[in-house]
C-alpha cells in the first residue's frame, strides 16, 4: 500500500508547552515545521495548577520572552491574577506570578499556532522514528503516514506510556480522559536512549458554584500588575482573587486512615515524584505534627466553572477526595468536578542530549520538556523554545545557540540536565543558579535579546525598540557614575529631605545607592536633569539596584569571566578519556557518556574529582601539543623518501597520534 | 587553588601528576628510600610500578632460591647489576591492586645505612626505575583512588614526622579529626543556608517564617565565623608540632652553654672545654621533648670579639637569637653578674626569654641583691648542667612554651596543613562579608552567596555540600509545596 510522505525541515510531536515553543520558533526562523499532536483540541493546556511563573520560572518565562518566545505574551494576554512575589526582598529574587485563563490561554497559543505561516498542525499519533545509521530521517504516524525529516523535536510531556492513578487503580493515559503513547516510546527505547520513570500529581477540581469563599481568607493581586513580556505595556484583563484555606485534623484522620487506598502508598506507584510538589498523603505522613496545611483556592479562569485546590494534590479514591475536601472550611458543600489523580510517565534521561538538546543517539533528534525529566510549564517552554530553535539552526546549517550559566536560567536549567541527568522531576530555583545577582527579571532581554536577533525570533521593530532601551539603561547608568553631587547648601537640603541623611563631601549618585535606604525613586528628584529622555520608573530602578548590589555585582562579574575562560578550555569531540592514566574507570565511563565538551563542563559532572580533572588538564594539553607536534617531523624511523612516491607531503601521511596515547 | 609549599594540595604540579609512561605505555616504575632520613636500625627501599617486582628480583638473591613473590618477606642478598654484593636484607613484593599505591609494589629492607640505601636506589635506577619525587608515592596511591585528599596530605605529613608526637597530629589528621571538626561546622552552616535559600524560594509557604529565627542569622553566622577562625589559628600551634621550634642557648662565655646543650641531648654533641669561647659556630641538633623537635642551638659566647673569625661567629649568634622561638638565657650562678651579663640581659630583653641560673652544684655568688632584682624580671630556672639538676623542670617548661601552654595530649584538634588554613580564612572571610552585607541592609540573596562561598571552601577540606545536600535538607525539615 502506498502511502504519501509529506516532507518537512522540522517536525514537533506533542503541542504542550515545550512543542508549542518549539514549533512557533522552528516555523518563525524559516523551517517548515509540522506539529504532530494527539488532539488537535488540545494545545498548551495546563494539565497541572492554571497558574504561570513564581521564583525560578517567572525568571525563565521572561528569559523565553527575550528570545523570542511565546509564553510570556499569552500568559500577559489570559492572566487573571498578576503579583510581583518576594517585593520585601533584592530585584535578583524577586519574579512574577500569574493565574491564568486556562481555557483562554490555550485558546489564544492554539490560535497563534494556526496563524503562523510555516507551520502546519497535523493531528496524529507519532508511533515510530525512522532513523538510519544514527541519523534521524522521518517520523513514521500511527495508520502508516510519514513525515519526511532530518530535525525532529519530541515533546511527549506525560504521554509516553503515561499511566493514571485513582484510588490504587490505574489505567493508561496521558492526561485523564487522553489516550498515551506507546509506540514512541519503544521507539526511543530502540535508539538505545537510557528511559527511566517519573510520577507527578494533581489535586481535585471542585465546582465554583459550591465553594463559600467568604468562609476563606481572601489573597488579592497586585494593583499594578508587573507583565511577564517586555513588549506587553499594561494588563488590561480584569483581575480577581485568590483564596486561601486550610486543612484540619478531621480529614487528616480520613486521609490516614485510608492511606492503603492510596495509589502512592498501595505500591501501586514506584516512580519518583517531585519533593516539593508533595501530595497531601505525604505531607500528612512525613510532618505528623502539622496541625493544618494551607490550600490555595484558585479560579481555573474568568468564567470555567472549575476551581483548583493547589495543595491538595492526591491519589485516593475519588469518594475518599470528596470526603477530605467536605472538612474543609469553604468546601463543607463542594462538588468534585474532577478527582485528583497521580500519572506515571517515561522520560529520557537528559544526560543523553548535548547542550543543544540533541541526542547522540540519533542525530537531528531533539528532546524537550518533561521527557527530559522536568516539571512545569515553564522549565518545558524554555526547553522547547531551546530545542525548536537548535532544530532549525541544524537545517540552516549555522551554529547552535547553547547559553551558559551565567547569562542565563535556560543555560543553567540545560547545563544541570545534560551533564547531571536527574532522579526526581527537575524544577527551577534561583538557588541554582551560581550567577543569582546577575540573572534578575530585568536584565533578562540585556542579556538574551541580541540572541534572539541573531536567531531569527526577534522582529526588526521589537529590536530597535530594545536598542533603545538597552540606550537609555547605559545612559541612565552613566550619568549615576558621573554625575556629582556636591555638598552645597541647596544639595545638602535636598538630600536630608529626600534621603534623610546629611551630604558632608561630593558623591555620585552611584556611591549614594549603596546606602541602605536610598533607591532611584527618593534619588530621582536630585537627578532628573541628568535621566536621559523616556526613561521608565522600571529602568531606573534596575541602574539603581545594580549599584546598590555593587561588590556582589563586580564579583560575580569577576566569576562568569572566570568560568568563561574555564568554558574555553575545549575538549575535542573525539577526545579519548579511555588513554587517561589514573582515571578511575567510573569516571571515563561517566566523561565518555556525556562528553563534556569543556574542562569547565567536565567539573560539573558528579563523581568527576579535582584529581581527574587535573589529570584531564595535563592531557589535553599533552594531546594539543602532540597535535602541534605532527606539523614538525620526529620520528626518525619515518622514511623522508615517502612523500616523493605518493606524491603526499610526509606530514599528511604521518597517523594522527591518538590524544592520550602517550 | 595554588599548590602551598609545605602542603600535598589536590592541585598538583603539573609534571608530578601526570604519572609519565614509559616507551611500554604503562606508568613509570618510581623507586625512593622511604624510611626517614638519618641513620637507623633499618632502611627501606620502595619502588613503585608495573617493573618494581622485576627491577628489585635484579638486584637481589633469595637465600633460598624458588621463594615466591607472595607478600611475604624473603631473606638474601642484595647485589648490584654486576652481581656484587651490597648488603643483606629482606625482599617483599605486593601485588596490586590492594598496595599502598594501588601498582605493584617491591620494598627492600636493608641496614639503615645511608650510603647502602642510596647505592640500591642508584642500581634500581640503573635497571630502568626513575627517582620518586616528593609525595609520589602518596599521589599515586590518591590517583588510583587508594586515598582520598585529606589523607593524602595527611599521608604526606606522616612521611615528613620526624618524631612520634608529629606522627600522632599526622595520624589524628589521616583519621579524619580535622574532617570531623570543620563537618561539624559545615553541618550547621549548611543548615541555615538552607533556611535563608528556603526563604527566599519559598516565601509563598505558610512556614515561610519560621525558616529564618527572628533574630536572623547573623549571630550564627558569626559565631560559626569564629569557630572557623579559630580552627585557623589552631595551624599556628599546629605549625610548631610540624616543624617545631628553634630554641637558642645564649650567654656570656664559659657559663655552660655546651653543657646545657649536651645535657639536654643527653650525647656529647658540642665540644665542652673549661676555656672560654670554644664554641665558635652555632651547632645545632633536633631532640625530641616530650614528641615535639626542637632545634636545639648552640651559641658562641656572646661577647666582644678578640680575632675576625670570633666576629663572625658572634654575628651569627645575633642571627640565631632573632630567628628563635625561644631564648635560654644562660647565667652563672657561681659568679656575680659582670657588666657583659647585665647588658645582655638589658639588651635581649623579648617574649619568649628564659633566664637560667646554671652552676647550681657550686656556691651562690650571683648576690642576694642581683638574684632578688633576676626574680622580678622574670621566672628564673634554677639549674646544674654537670649534675643534671632542675633540667626536668626546664624540659616541661620548654614543652609547655613549645605547645603554646598546650598539654601534649593531641586532645585538641590543630590544623598542620596550610591549605587548609587558607581554606579556613576565606570561608572565615566569607562569613564576615556575609555580616557586613545583612548590616548594610543587603538582602539575603547576598549574604547567602557569601554563606555559600564558606560552604564550598570548608567542602575543599571535608568533602562538598552542593545545592542538592541543601535541597535535601530543606525537603526533609520543611512542609514545602503547593
Amino acid at each position: 500500500m502506498e502511502t504519501k510522505t509529506l516532507q518537512f525541515d522540522v517536525v514537533v510531536i506533542g503541542a504542550g508547552h515545550a512543542g508549542c515553543e518549539a514549533a512557533l520558533a522552528a516555523a518563525r526562523i524559516g523551517c517548515a515545521t509540522a506539529l504532530v499532536t494527539l488532539d488537535g483540541d488540545a494545545v498548551a493546556r495546563m494539565s497541572c495548577n492554571p497558574a504561570i511563573g513564581g521564583l525560578g520560572k517567572g525568571h525563565l518565562v521572561r528569559e523565553i520572552d527575550a528570545l523570542g518566545g511565546e509564553m510570556a505574551r499569552a500568559i500577559d494576554e489570559t492572566g487573571i491574577q498578576f503579583r510581583l512575589l518576594n517585593t520585601s526582598r533584592g530585584p535578583a529574587v524577586q519574579a512574577p506570578r500569574a493565574q491564568a485563563d486556562k481555557d483562554a490561554y490555550a485558546a489564544r497559543m492554539g490560535r497563534v499556532v494556526r496563524s503562523t505561516s510555516g507551520l502546519t498542525l497535523i493531528e496524529g499519533e507519532a508511533h515510530d522514528l525512522i532513523v538510519e545509521a544514527g541519523v534521524l530521517r522521518g517520523i513514521r504516524l500511527a495508520g502508516g503516514r510519514c513525515l519526511a525529516t532530518t530535525s525532529a523535536v519530541v515533546t511527549s510531556g506525560t504521554f509516553l506510556r503515561g499511566l493514571i492513578h485513582v484510588g490504587g487503580a490505574s489505567r493508561p493515559g496521558g492526561r485523564i480522559h487522553e489516550k498515551p503513547s506507546v509506540g514512541l516510546s519503544k521507539a526511543l527505547a530502540g535508539l538505545g536512549l537510557p528511559m527511566g520513570r517519573l510520577k507527578t500529581g494533581t489535586p481535585p477540581r471542585v465546582l465554583k458554584e459550591s465553594v463559600r469563599f467568604d468562609r476563606m481568607e481572601r489573597q488579592a493581586g497586585d494593583a499594578v500588575p508587573v507583565p511577564f513580556s517586555f513588549e506587553t505595556e499594561a494588563i488590561d484583563r480584569p483581575q480577581i482573587d485568590c483564596h486561601i484555606t486550610f486543612t484540619n485534623l478531621e480529614a487528616h484522620r480520613l486521609i490516614r486512615d485510608n492511606l492503603s487506598r492510596s495509589s502512592m502508598y498501595s505500591g501501586a506507584i514506584s516512580a519518583t515524584g517531585p519533593r516539593y510538589c508533595p501530595s497531601i498523603e505525604d505531607k500528612i505522613v512525613r510532618f505528623a505534627d502539622r496541625e493544618r496545611h494551607q490550600l490555595f483556592v484558585e479560579p481555573e479562569g474568568l468564567t470555567h466553572p472549575w476551581i483548583y485546590l493547589n495543595g491538595l494534590s492526591t491519589s485516593l479514591p475519588e469518594e475518599i477526595q470528596a470526603a477530605v475536601v467536605r472538612c474543609i472550611p469553604g468546601l463543607e458543600e463542594a462538588v468534585i468536578a474532577r478527582p485528583g489523580y497521580a500519572v506515571e510517565y517515561d522520560f529520557v534521561q537528559p544526560t543523553a542530549c548535548t547542550h543543544t538538546l540533541e541526542t547522540r543517539a540519533a542525530r537531528g533528534l531533539y528532546l524537550a520538556g518533561q521527557i527530559n525529566g522536568t516539571t512545569g510549564y515553564e522549565e518545558a517552554a524554555a526547553l522547547g523554545l531551546m530545542a525548536g530553535i537548535n532544530a532549525a539552526l541544524k537545517v540552516r546549517g549555522e551554529e547552535p545557540l547553547i547559553l551558559d550559566r551565567s547569562e542565563a536560567y535556560i543555560g543553567v536549567l540545560i547545563d544541570d540536565l545534560v551533564l547531571k541527568g536527574t532522579t526526581e522531576p527537575y524544577r527551577m530555583f534561583t538557588s541554582r543558579a551560581e550567577y543569582r545577582l546577575l540573572l534578575d527579571i530585568d536584565s533578562a532581554d540585556l542579556r538574551l535579546t541580541h540572541h534572539g536577533k541573531r536567531v531569527g525570533l526577534i522582529s526588526a521593530a521589537r529590536y530597535a525598540k530594545f536598542l533603545e532601551r538597552e540606550a537609555r539603561i547605559a545612559a541612565c547608568a552613566a550619568a549615576l557614575e558621573n554625575m556629582s553631587i556636591s555638598p552645597n547648601r541647596a544639595n545638602v537640603a535636598r538630600v536630608r529631605e529626600q534621603l534623610g541623611f546629611t551630604l558632608t563631601e561630593p558623591a555620585t549618585p552611584a556611591r549614594l545607592c549603596r546606602r541602605a535606604g536610598v533607591t532611584f525613586d527618593t534619588l530621582r528628584p536630585l537627578i532628573a536633569d541628568a535621566l536621559p529622555l523616556g526613561l521608565t520608573q522600571r529602568e531606573g530602578a534596575y541602574v539603581a539596584n545594580r549599584f546598590r548590589y555593587g561588590g556582589y555585582i563586580e564579583r560575580q562579574e569577576r566569576d562568569r569571566a572566570r568560568l568563561r575562560r574555564e568554558e574555553n578550555r575545549i575538549i575535542p569531540p573525539d577526545f579519548e578519556f579511555a588513554g587517561i592514566p589514573g582515571l578511575s574507570h567510573e569516571v571515563v565511563e561517566k566523561l565518555t557518556a556525556r562528553r563534556p565538551a569543556s574542562v569547565a563542563q567536565a567539573a560539573r559532572i558528579s563523581g568527576v574529582t579535582p584529581a581527574a580533572l587535573s589529570l584531564l588538564a595535563i592531557y589535553l594539553e599533552k594531546s594539543r601539543r602532540a597535535q602541534v607536534n605532527a606539523g614538525t617531523p620526529r620520528s626518525h624511523r619515518r622514511r623522508r623518501t615517502d612523500s616523493r612516491y605518493s606524491g603526499e607531503p610526509a606530514d599528511s601521511r604521518t597517523p594522527r597520534r591518538h590524544p592520550g596515547s602517550e | 587553588m595554588p599548590d602551598s609549599p609545605d602542603s600535598h594540595s589536590s592541585q598538583p604540579h603539573p609534571d608530578r601528576r601526570s604519572a609519565p609512561r614509559d616507551g611500554s605505555g604503562d606508568p613509570e616504575t618510581i623507586v625512593a628510600i622511604s624510611s626517614p632520613p638519618g641513620r637507623g636500625g633499618i632502611g627501606v627501599v620502595r619502588l613503585s610500578g608495573p617493573r618494581a617486582a622485576a627491577i628489585s628480583a635484579r638486584l637481589f638473591r633469595a637465600a633460598t632460591p624458588g621463594t615466591r613473590d607472595d607478600g611475604a618477606a624473603v631473606f638474601g642478598r642484595f647485589v648490584d647489576t654486576a652481581g656484587e654484593p651490597i648488603d643483606h636484607g629482606y625482599r617483599i613484593v605486593f601485588r596490586p591492586p590492594a598496595t599502598f599505591t594501588g601498582e605493584e609494589i617491591a620494598e627492600l629492607w636493608a641496614h639503615g645505612s645511608p650510603t647502602v640505601l642510596r647505592w640500591l636506589v642508584d642500581e634500581a635506577v640503573d635497571c630502568g626505575a626513575r627517582p620518586a619525587t616528593p609525595g609520589e608515592f602518596s599521589l599515586r596511591a590518591f590517583l588510583n583512588g587508594r586515598i582520598d585528599a585529606t589523607q593524602a596530605e595527611a599521608i604526606h605529613d606522616l612521611i615528613e614526622a620526624r618524631t612520634r608526637y608529629q606522627a600522632r597530629v599526622a595520624h589524628q589528621q589521616v583519621e579524619g579529626r580535622i574532617s570531623v571538626a570543620v563537618n561539624r561546622i559545615k553541618d550547621r552552616l549548611a543548615d541555615l543556608v538552607a533556611r535563608v535559600e528556603a526563604a527566599i524560594e519559598f516565601s509563598e509557604e505558610p512556614d515561610a517564617e519560621r525558616f529564618i529565627p527572628t533574630a536572623g542569622f547573623v549571630p550564627e553566622v558569626r559565631e560559626l565565623g569564629n569557630q572557623v577562625t579559630m580552627l585557623a589559628g589552631s595551624y599556628e600551634r599546629g605549625r610548631r608540632v610540624r616543624d617545631g621550634i628553634v630554641v637558642a642557648i645564649i650567654g656570656a662565655p664559659n657559663v655552660g652553654k655546651s653543657s646545657l646543650f649536651n645535657r639536654l641531648l643527653e650525647e656529647e654533641r658540642a665540644i665542652v672545654t673549661p676555656v672560654a669561647g670554644t664554641t665558635r659556630d652555632r651547632i645545632e641538633e633536633t631532640l625530641d621533648l616530650n614528641g615535639i623537635p626542637v632545634t636545639l642551638v648552640d651559641t658562641a659566647g656572646i661577647h666582644q670579639p678578640r680575632d675576625p673569625a670570633d666576629a663572625a661567629a658572634v654575628e651569627r649568634a645575633r642571627q640565631v637569637i632573632s630567628e628563635a622561638d625561644l631564648l635560654l638565657l644562660l647565667l652563672d650562678w657561681s659568679r656575680p653578674l659582670d657588666d657583659p651579663q647585665r647588658a645582655l640581659l638589658r639588651g635581649l630583653d623579648r617574649p619568649g626569654m628564659i633566664m637560667v641560673a646554671n652552676k647550681i652544684d657550686l656556691p651562690c655568688r650571683l648576690g642576694a641583691d642581683h638574684l632578688a632584682e633576676l626574680r622580678r624580671q622574670g621566672p628564673l630556672l634554677e639549674i646544674s648542667a654537670q649534675t643534671g639538676t632542675g633540667i626536668e623542670a626546664l624540659r616541661q617548661l620548654l614543652t609547655r612554651e613549645a605547645t603554646g601552654g598546650a598539654a601534649t595530649s593531641c586532645s585538641d584538634t590543630f590544623l598542620t596543613n596550610a591549605r587548609h588554613r587558607d581554606l579556613l580564612q576565606k570561608a572565615a572571610a566569607a562569613l564576615e562579608r556575609c555580616c557586613a552585607a545583612t548590616r548594610d541592609g543587603l538582602g539575603e540573596e547576598c549574604a547567602v552567596l557569601d554563606m555559600r562561598e564558606a560552604l564550598d571552601r570548608l567542602g575543599e577540606i571535608g568533602g562538598e555540600i552542593g545545592i542538592e545536600g541543601i535541597y535535601d535538607r530543606i525537603f526533609s525539615r520543611f512542609c514545602i509545596g503547593k
